[in-house]
């Protein structure tokens, strides 16, 4: 399944995708900053723009493990992610981390 | 003087026999011429002068003739009393009894007694004096001898030492020849040294100065490598900057990426330009991170050869110091080496000295040592000079004891003092024992004292208690017969004191002689004969 293309980055070791178009800039720096509309995201590695990635839809299990709204898991370079719901992002992943 | 008293009276018979012959030859004459005519008055005339004659030759020369007969027998008896007097002075005096002659000078002439009793004790006072002089002599030549056998004895000690300290003296010379020798051996050694010193010296200053151009070369590595440093950090700041581009390039890649995707369709050649060009930053980034990591190792040899250089720098600097202090070291050593040769030299001339300072110390104390035993040898005749000195001292000594003094000193005088006494006691005789040990005490020199009856055979003998010598030592008993003793023969004939010359003693196995003293009962017979041992050298030191 296909949604259109992704931000792939690394946060916290892991590796996680928004959707490219939510995201309206990308600021370099000590830690590159990805910038959506309404909130700004850190990041410890921007991966790339992932034009085609396969994604499945959130499944009862994946809500055990990972509590928070997401568009599901995708998978890029045999490496699994979480897609990240713009609206919807953890406050974990948001600047101003706890 | 009989003779002359004879001579004076014969004088005035002689007048009258010759007158009386005149008388008669002129008589005769006259009574021949008468007969022949010659006339009668003539005759006459001749008997008048004849008697004439005769009345004047008794009254002038007769009588006076008697009377000086009569004063020349009065003379001729005083002369006769002081000739007596005279024999016995003399007799008394040829027995050497100063104190008899004395006695009997008494009757001597009232004009020559006080002379003869001065001249007499002027003669006891010589004796005394002569006594004394003796005992003196006797005293300091014992203390000669004594003085001279110690120094003998000393001598020949001394002659030994220095016969021990000449052995000493030539070990010493040849210890003294063994050391100039090693001195030698020691100063060519150390010149030797010197000479490898001087060489050690020469290379060390060498390695010093090799040191310090490793020195300068390591400084100018260094200063090589902290400018090769220099350029690294400008390198990383070249590299900080292009990874800061690639960065920024990967960033604007992808923010040309996602406004790619946003263009949708017409963005895909756009993303595909924008992903190539993010791999060129990636990759950009990933070589300058190669660099880095080049640069990093490049940096780390730097610094590893800046810290090797630094080390090396430092090692040198101790090296630089050791060879300095070993420079310094090596040139005090040579230094020290240089005054050990010359000390060893001066040694090997100083010992060469004392060698033959030695020899000339060992053939002198030879020398001395001859001088020492021919003074020991000297010593050695000095002392037996000095014993014959004491015993002619003692020989003089005996000689004045032969004189009877009235003194405490004289031996005849204790002889016969005690003689008297045991003479007034003649008959009761039961205490001699006593009385001898008594007079043994009183005279500690004496020996023995003993009693014979006039026949020689022994009535006491008393040893003085102070020897204390057992019974067994007594050589005589009482009873035995010592009638020929020398001493009892003498006392016999001279009937006077007498001593023995010195003779060794049976008793005591020292010199002693024999006083021997006549006993007299107070009617003046002779009851016995007393003897004493004198004890010669006990009788010295009395005296003295």
């Amino acid at each position: 399944m296909s949604g259109g293309a992704y931000l792939l980055f690394r946060r916290f070791g892991c590796l996680w995708a928004l959707p490219a178009k939510h995201v309206t800039a990308i600021f370099s720096g000590p830690k590159p900053e990805i910038h959506l509309s309404h909130a700004t995201v850190p990041a410890d590695e921007i991966v790339g723009v992932c034009a085609e990635l396969q994604r499945v839809n959130p499944a009862r299990t994946l809500g055990a493990f990972w509590p928070y709204p997401c568009q599901g898991l995708g998978v890029f370079a045999k490496e699994p992610m979480v897609v990240l719901l713009p609206d919807a992002l953890p406050p974990l992943l948001c600047k101003g981390e706890p | 003087m009989k003779e002359q008293e004879t001579n004076w009276s014969t004088v005035p018979v002689f007048g009258v026999v010759l007158s009386g012959l005149l008388g008669l030859l002129g008589f005769t004459g006259i009574l021949v011429g008468t007969h022949y005519g010659l006339p009668r008055w003539i005759l006459d005339t001749y008997f008048v002068v004849a008697l004439g004659i005769l009345g004047l030759y008794v009254g002038v020369v007769l009588q006076p003739a008697r009377r000086m007969s009569r004063r020349f027998a009065r003379i001729a008896t005083h002369a006769e009393k002081a000739e007596r007097a005279f024999d016995h002075v003399l007799k008394h005096l040829q027995a050497g009894d100063l104190v008899a002659a004395q006695e009997a000078a008494r009757q001597l002439p009232p004009q020559v007694a006080p002379q003869f009793l001065a001249a007499s004790r002027a003669v006891g006072a010589l004796v005394q004096q002569i006594l004394a002089s003796s005992v003196d002599i006797a005293v300091a030549g014992q203390e000669v001898h004594n003085t001279a056998s110690e120094l003998a004895s000393g001598s020949s000690e001394q002659a030994a030492a220095v016969v021990e300290i000449t052995a000493t003296m030539e070990e010493l010379a040849r210890t003294a020849a063994q050391i100039a020798t090693n001195a030698a051996n020691q100063a060519d050694l150390a010149a030797q040294a010197e000479e490898a010193g001087t060489m050690g010296a020469a290379a060390v200053e060498d390695a010093v100065r090799g040191v310090e151009e490793v020195q300068k070369r390591i400084s100018a590595i260094a200063t090589r490598a902290d400018s090769l440093g220099t350029r690294s950090r400008e390198i990383y700041r070249v590299l900080d900057l292009i990874t800061e581009i690639a960065q920024e390039t990967h960033i604007l890649a992808l923010n040309a990426a996602i406004e790619a995707t946003a263009a949708g369709e017409h963005g895909r050649r756009f993303s595909v330009v924008a992903d190539e060009v993010r791999r060129l930053a990636e990759r950009s980034r990933e070589s300058v991170e190669s660099v880095r990591t080049l640069l990093e190792e490049f940096s780390a040899s730097i610094r590893a050869t800046v810290v090797a250089t630094e080390e090396s720098s430092k090692e040198v600097a101790k090296v630089w110091e050791r060879a300095r202090a070993a420079a310094a070291s090596i040139e005090q050593l040579r230094s020290a080496v240089s005054e050990t040769a010359h000390a060893a030299r001066e040694i090997s001339l100083a010992t060469q000295q004392q060698r033959t300072a030695s020899d000339q110390v060992v053939l002198t104390l030879k020398e001395v040592s001859q001088v020492i035993q021919k003074m020991a040898e000297g010593l050695k005749a000095f002392s037996a000079t000095a014993e014959r000195l004491n015993q002619l001292a003692l020989s003089i000594q005996l000689l004045t004891q032969s004189f009877h003094l009235d003194s405490p000193r004289s031996v005849k005088h204790i002889a016969q003092t005690l003689a008297d006494a045991l003479g007034s006691e003649a008959g009761h005789w039961e205490a001699l024992d006593s009385t001898f040990t008594q007079a043994l005490k009183q005279h500690r020199f004496l020996e023995t004292a003993f009693l014979t009856d006039p026949e020689g055979n022994l009535v006491a003998f008393t040893v003085n208690p102070d020897l204390r010598l057992p019974d067994t030592a007594i050589p005589v008993a009482v009873g035995q017969n010592l009638s020929e003793r020398p001493w009892f023969q003498a006392v016999m004939r001279d009937k006077r004191t007498t001593l023995t010359p010195v003779y060794t003693s049976l008793l005591t196995g020292q010199k002693c002689f024999t006083v021997a003293a006549p006993v007299h009962d107070p009617q003046g017979r002779l009851v016995g004969v007393l003897g004493l041992d004198v004890n010669a050298a006990s009788w010295t030191k009395i005296v003295a």
